[in-house]
């Protein structure tokens, strides 16, 4: 199966310091792919290179068979780290100007956006201004941005970050949804428990560099631990070679 | 195309959508009309104020010992001669506040050039108005001897001085030639000062709410920053068809009230137009509006928000320049400071908009400033869409001179 995204040999450096040295992976169409590491590992460094928002220092990152650029802007869907969208704007004129800017026509951008609010229940704040929704319902319209135009690529890096229970599940079964259409996901999250639910594969970096990628189950067996949070845990308390193969 | 359109709408319709806008594009018209409401008020309290006056200074008395007061005049202005005998008690009278004053013109005023007034009270103004009364009295009734009423007023007002100017050897049309391309120059200071500055609100508020990196990834730095300056384009139209009706509305009361008055044989359509004048101004116009907006968003770009807006005080500052030297821009343009003006690019749209208004720029001048201005808007511009996505993802910091030129 060909991949959707193809990261080999990359490697960054900004301004005097290496944060990304020589990683290389792929994710494969209707798979969720955890990208896990600590804070300042290098994972949204990556994410933006991939996105060609920084130019590699080293190596190819390719979607669908090539450099992404804003052209492609259909084929992913992204939830930055760094969350934002116009507060003085209303959810759903938020959701049709990124929907346009994916190239949807405007009229099927509105459409999509009602539907979306409609589906995760804030059809009835669809006018109202961002700044007046909660940081969860904030969350919601940002993660609907991402999914508008149904991409290859989803790209959600900590997605469920404060957000209650019933939303988090919520959330969880948009992505899982997405994933049985076949989208390619890349999930980046600090939740352990999440990448069991729900991922195929995993990617471990710790300063830049490649420390597990595989299966969950295989990266499991191969640091002899019984879940994913051991893994992390024994990656992050020493100093660990890169290991796993896909 | 379609995503450059959505940037436009998305921009436009951003701004113009905000209550503060609209307040903001009301309350500086309110504000001059109420200045000039209240301007007009005080005009009408001072008239009455005036009646009030006149009335009090029918009180006040004059003797005369220089002997050189008519006596007609006075009398005409409702004032009465008394005999220098009275001096003493007209003056207690003052002195007790049962009179309004006193006006005494020594026998000595020829060679002393003095005179009394005496006023009851402290009011600075009836104090104010007795003097002139007295002075103009005086001046008057010297007058008299002159003759006819009108070389009085010829003495007294002298004569206005009608010019007329030649330009190339024909006769020119006055004030009228700088009416259009004023007007041009007073637009640019209007988008300068209402306008330019949304560019940089609009970056600095994707920065701040970190909705950038969203923008980024679905729209390219160019596209981005051409939608920007074509949204203020739009918005400086909305503004400038706002004020324009404004200032429809003002012509429709002066020339159908007495309310304003209009310059005499004003005609709107009959204003003269030197096309090589007004292409300049609009060139300057045009040109000098792509580079501010240009430098407003290559300082959004480069500097966090907070730092941005105080950093972007010198492109509202520096244009200005020009005015604090305006006499020398108007009467010695081959002066030094004069020419770095046009040529500097910051501050040459204004000075050569202001020499292309008064006519002391020739076309090769206005060529060079404008080419140098051009040429500066195209770099500023290449170098903010080249450092966009750079500066746009430093969401805290500012852009160092190593990372604008870094390969990233």
């Amino acid at each position: 199966m060909k991949s959707t995204v193809s990261v080999k040999n990359f490697s960054l450096i900004l301004g005097d310091k290496e944060i990304v040295h020589d990683l290389n992976f792929e994710v494969k169409p209707g798979e969720v792919f955890a990208f896990l590491g600590a804070n300042g590992s290098g994972k949204t460094s990556t994410i933006r290179s991939l996105l060609g928002l920084y130019e590699p220092t080293k190596g190819t990152l390719h979607i669908n068979g090539r450099r992404y650029t804003s052209k492609d802007a259909q084929s992913v869907g992204y939830l930055p780290e760094e969350r934002g969208l116009y507060s003085r704007v209303s959810a759903i004129d938020n959701l049709t100007y990124f929907g346009e800017m994916k190239g949807l026509a405007r009229s099927d951008a509105r459409k999509e956006g009602l539907a979306f609010l409609e589906e995760v229940g804030l059809k009835d704040k669809a006018n109202l201004k961002l700044k007046s929704l909660s940081g969860g319902q904030q969350q919601k319209v940002q993660l609907g941005v991402a999914v508008m135009g149904n991409p290859d690529l989803l790209i959600l890096d900590e997605p469920t970050k404060g957000l209650d229970p019933v939303n988090r599940k919520l959330l969880l079964d948009i992505v899982e949804a997405h994933r049985a259409q076949g989208a390619a996901v890349i999930y980046i999250t600090h939740l352990m428990e999440e990448v069991e639910r729900l991922a195929d594969r995993l990617f471990i970096i710790k300063d830049g560099q490649a420390q597990a990628y595989g299966t969950v189950a295989a990266v499991k067996k191969e640091f002899d631990a019984k879940s994913i949070e051991e893994v992390f845990v024994e990656i992050y308390n020493e100093s660990h070679t890169t290991k796993g193969e896909a | 195309m379609s995503k450059l359109r959505a940037v436009v709408r998305h921009e436009y319709l951003t701004v113009v959508k905000q209550k503060g806008f609209w307040a903001y594009m009301i309350a500086m018209p309110l504000i001059f009309l109420i200045v000039f409401l209240l301007v007009g008020l005080s005009g009408k309290s001072e008239n009455t104020s005036l009646e009030k006056l006149t009335n009090d200074l029918k009180g006040v008395a004059i003797i005369d010992e220089s002997g050189l007061i008519e006596k007609e005049l006075a009398a005409a202005s409702g004032q009465q001669i008394y005999p220098a005998s009275q001096y003493d008690a007209l003056r207690q009278e003052v002195e007790k506040g049962t009179r309004k004053g006193l006006i005494y013109y020594p026998d000595d005023l020829l060679t002393s050039r003095q005179f009394q007034v005496y006023v009851a009270g402290v009011d600075f103004s009836f104090s104010s108005a007795a003097s002139e009364v007295a002075n103009s009295l005086l001046k008057a009734s010297l007058m008299i001897p002159i003759g006819s009423k009108e070389k009085i007023a010829l003495a007294q007002q002298g004569a206005e001085a009608v010019t007329t100017t030649y330009a190339n050897g024909t006769e020119s049309v006055g004030f009228a030639r700088f009416i259009v391309p004023g007007a041009i120059t007073a637009i640019f200071l209007i988008i300068l000062m209402f306008s330019i500055g949304y560019i940089l609100t609009s970056i600095a508020d994707e920065k701040e709410n970190r909705s950038m990196e969203m923008a980024l990834t679905y729209a390219s730095p160019r596209t981005l920053i051409i939608g920007k300056l074509l949204a203020v384009v739009l918005i400086t139209l909305t503004q400038l068809v706002f004020f324009a009706a404004l200032g429809g509305i003002a012509l429709l009361i002066a020339t159908t009230t007495d309310f304003i008055t209009l310059p005499a044989n004003f005609d709107i359509t009959q204003l003269p137009v030197d096309p090589v004048v007004v292409l300049f101004g609009l060139g300057f116009l045009v040109v000098g509006f792509i580079l501010f907006a240009a430098c407003m968003a290559l300082t959004a770009v480069l500097l966090p928000a907070k730092q941005a807006n105080n950093f972007s005080a010198f492109f509202y500052i520096l244009p200005f320049v020009p005015f604090w030297f305006m006499w020398v821009v108007i009467s010695d343009p081959g002066n030094m400071v004069v020419q770095f003006a046009t040529y500097f690019p910051i501050t040459g749209p204004t000075t050569a908009l202001v020499r292309n208004t008064i006519g002391n720029i020739t076309p090769l001048e206005s060529l060079i400033s404008l080419m140098i201005m051009a040429a500066t808007a195209f770099l500023v511009l290449w170098l903010v869409v080249k450092v966009f996505p750079k500066g746009a993802l430093e969401f805290q910091n500012a852009l160092s001179l190593k990372n604008i030129f870094s390969k990233r």
